[in-house]
């Protein structure tokens, strides 16, 4: 007991006496910005693939389904393509 | 001894003899129809086409590439100095997981979901818009140069982390125990020691990436906004709409040697560092 | 006077405990051993000691400077590595600087420093060489000056000459002690072997499973082990097993083994006796037992056995003696014919009793 308490007080003493706080925020920082940046795309195309009307500016689809004819991600592709 | 050569040359020849015929053949034949006529004389008006037509465009490409390969090198190199060198772990882990998923992603499905992510009216704005960050009338649309660059580095971010990672996990980590004790920093560590010694593995990934980035189709038709576009769409458009195979071979041989062009200045570079020259 | 003051000392991976109470107060310009097998922690406590490893409780000071919370490099400690740990894309001087370009020392100070480093360790006219193009011995040399250059606190050489040949380790072992003795600094050497802990340390901390077993002088922990590990790890690795004091007294007298190395539980134990000595230290004949010859000598342990095996040391050979269930290894001057019978007699005097 007296020692995980001892363990946990040299643990703050190594958090102040290096001030490795605001490298830890910044490291969490850029961490969080990394996975906004991987995650959105594809949470974008998973949201797409279970919606039928998605207009701008909603958060979210106004309609979901499941109709493969009209989302078919390779139709989609060539439709849109120039 | 001879005997034992010639019976090595027949081991390798059914290697050899595909490499020849599916790699060789197909680039030397499209490098010979880029300066040849139909007839066969030799000929530098495909070339000259196609510098009259797309010259533009091969700036494009030449700034598309430079500019991803720089935002790809800063990236991947802080990501695989964070997970190589941080303190804390346990966060460091989880990037450690995250990072490798785009490499599961093909090309053109990165393309298709950047390009409703990006969009003015994409879910990126939208969640601007939703958190209070942007007005509708302020959104601006990625779609374009900036968007082409986005999709390249977000898919090829993986690819040369995992590269550039391997690395500095192969150097002897007493190598970087010797320097903290000697008082230097991480940030020191990671610019003195560390990145000196993996400078060719850097120059490997970014290499790949290059030939990657001026093989993608998919990328420059969906992200694109036409003009100016990249080599490689130009290419396909010569071969779809006009079946001008020779221009499209002499769009080719400008994208073979831009590509050879930064090798020969990787080489170089690692020469240089060698001593050698 | 008290430099460098290890306390309480607790390290563990995950549920596995590595060192368990490690308690070491060390001297100004004093150097240690810390000695053991493979696996007792010893290179876990410098990795402690060094800032690289996180500690579960205790504290370490230098002077009164507390340095257990601070990260490795605030310590002012630096470690000559097994693996050299040089860096290859660096010139020499350029190793051996880096620790004062890091301290921001000014440029021309580095040079005058790095020269007399050179100097001292012996590689003058070595500066602009890639250390790759260096020998071992070399390496390591230039991996001790980039250590000293910073002027450490503490140094502490993690297994320094393990990668060398031998006949080199024997050079660089008489450099390195010349070196701390003429310089004064304080160190700490890890080592397995017990020879190179013997001629370089002024004392010996010998290690087993995480925890000091005996603190001394060489000559202590190689005359009086405090432990049957200890006796062992010197080099006592003989071992007879008997079961009751009795059976021990058939063979040498009470008296003759109060005067050797008994410990003070010995009269009370439960356990059987366990006896070590040193193979040198056991005369062996091809004279039958009851030779009078073999009894000038009275307070000696006399055991019956044959030659089993015997093997060609150099200046002696190094005779394999089953006896019973025991083998006993003796040193002998000529070579023995497999099967001999033969008479061991180990003196009172070279026996370690636990």
């Amino acid at each position: 007991m007296r020692n995980t308490m001892k363990h946990q007080l040299s643990l703050l003493t190594l958090c102040q006496s290096n001030k490795i706080r605001p490298s830890f925020w910044i490291q969490c920082v850029f961490i969080l910005l990394f996975a906004f940046a991987l995650f959105g795309p594809i949470t974008n195309l998973l949201i797409w693939t279970v919606a039928e009307t998605w207009y701008f500016p909603h958060a979210l689809p106004s309609e979901w389904g499941l109709n493969i004819g009209t989302k078919s991600l390779i139709l989609t592709v060539m439709s849109q393509a120039p | 001894m001879r005997s034992s050569t010639s019976y090595n040359l027949w081991l390798i020849a059914p290697a050899a003899l595909m490499v020849g015929l599916f790699f060789l053949y197909p680039l030397f034949f499209s490098l010979y129809s880029a300066i040849t006529t139909d007839e066969g004389g030799l000929t530098l008006a495909h070339l000259e086409k196609a510098f009259e037509l797309y010259s533009n465009d091969i700036l494009f490409t030449i700034i598309i590439v430079l500019a991803s390969v720089v935002l790809l090198a800063i990236l991947s190199i802080s990501i695989a100095a964070l997970i190589t060198l941080s303190p804390f772990r346990s966060i460091v882990s989880l990037l450690g997981f995250i990072y490798r998923i785009p490499l599961f992603i093909p090309f053109i499905v990165t393309a298709q979901m950047m390009r409703t992510f990006l969009a003015k009216n994409g879910l990126m704005n939208n969640a601007f818009i939703a958190s209070g960050m942007l007005t509708p009338l302020e959104t601006v649309s990625f779609l374009g140069w900036s968007g082409i660059i986005i999709v390249f580095v977000w898919k090829q971010l993986a690819f040369c982390t995992l590269l550039i990672t391997g690395a500095m996990a192969a150097l002897d980590e007493s190598q970087i125990r010797a320097a903290r004790n000697l008082g230097a920093s991480r940030l020191r560590i990671l610019f003195q020691i560390m990145l000196p010694q993996i400078t060719p593995t850097i120059g490997v990934a970014m290499i790949l990436s290059t030939v990657t980035i001026m093989s993608v189709l998919s990328v420059p038709l969906m992200i694109g906004t036409g003009t100016p576009t990249m080599i490689a769409t130009d290419m396909a458009f010569r071969i779809n709409s006009y079946g001008d195979y020779h221009v499209a071979n002499a769009l080719g041989l400008v994208s073979y040697l831009i590509c050879a062009g930064l090798a020969w200045f990787y080489l170089r570079q690692s020469l240089k560092d060698k001593g050698a020259i | 006077m008290t430099h460098l003051l290890i306390e309480n000392l607790h390290a563990s991976y995950g549920d596995k405990v590595i060192l368990n109470n490690i308690n070491l107060a060390v001297a100004q310009g004093e150097m240690i051993a810390l000695l053991g097998p493979s696996g007792c922690g010893k290179t876990t406590l410098l990795n402690a000691l060094c800032g690289f490893m996180p500690i579960q409780s205790g504290c370490i000071s230098i002077g009164d400077r507390k340095i257990s919370t601070l990260a490795a490099e605030k310590r002012n400690i630096t470690m000559v590595f097994q693996s050299y740990a040089l860096w290859p894309h660096m010139t020499v001087s350029q190793n051996i600087g880096y620790g004062l370009k890091v301290q921001k020392v000014e440029r021309a100070e580095i040079e005058t420093r790095v020269n007399e480093l050179l100097s001292i360790v012996n590689l003058e006219g070595l500066q602009d060489e890639k250390v790759t193009a260096l020998s071992g011995g070399q390496r390591q040399r230039v991996a001790l000056a980039r250590a000293l250059a910073i002027r450490p606190d503490v140094l502490v050489l993690d297994e320094p000459l393990s990668n060398l040949d031998a006949k080199v380790r024997l050079n660089v072992r008489h450099e390195i002690k010349a070196l701390q003795k003429k310089l004064g600094f304080t160190s700490l050497i890890v080592t397995h072997d017990q020879e190179e802990a013997l001629v370089m340390a002024d004392r010996i901390a010998v290690l087993n499973q995480g925890q000091i077993e005996q603190l001394g002088t060489p000559e202590e922990i190689y005359h009086q082990p405090k432990t049957a590990f200890v006796a062992d790890f010197m080099g006592a690795n003989n071992k007879l097993t008997f079961s009751s004091l009795a059976s021990l007294q058939q063979q040498i007298s009470l008296s003759s083994l109060t005067q050797s190395k008994m410990q003070p539980s010995f009269s009370n134990k439960s356990t059987p006796y366990q006896v070590f000595f040193r193979s040198e230290d056991v005369g062996l004949t091809t004279l039958s037992q009851d030779h009078p010859k073999l009894h000038n000598e009275t307070d000696a342990i006399r055991i019956l056995g044959d030659v089993q095996q015997s093997a060609f040391l150099g200046g002696s050979y190094q005779i394999s003696v089953r006896c019973g269930k025991h083998t006993i290894q003796a040193d002998h001057h000529e070579n023995l014919l497999e099967g001999t019978p033969v008479t061991l007699c180990v003196p009172a005097g070279a026996l370690h009793i636990f």
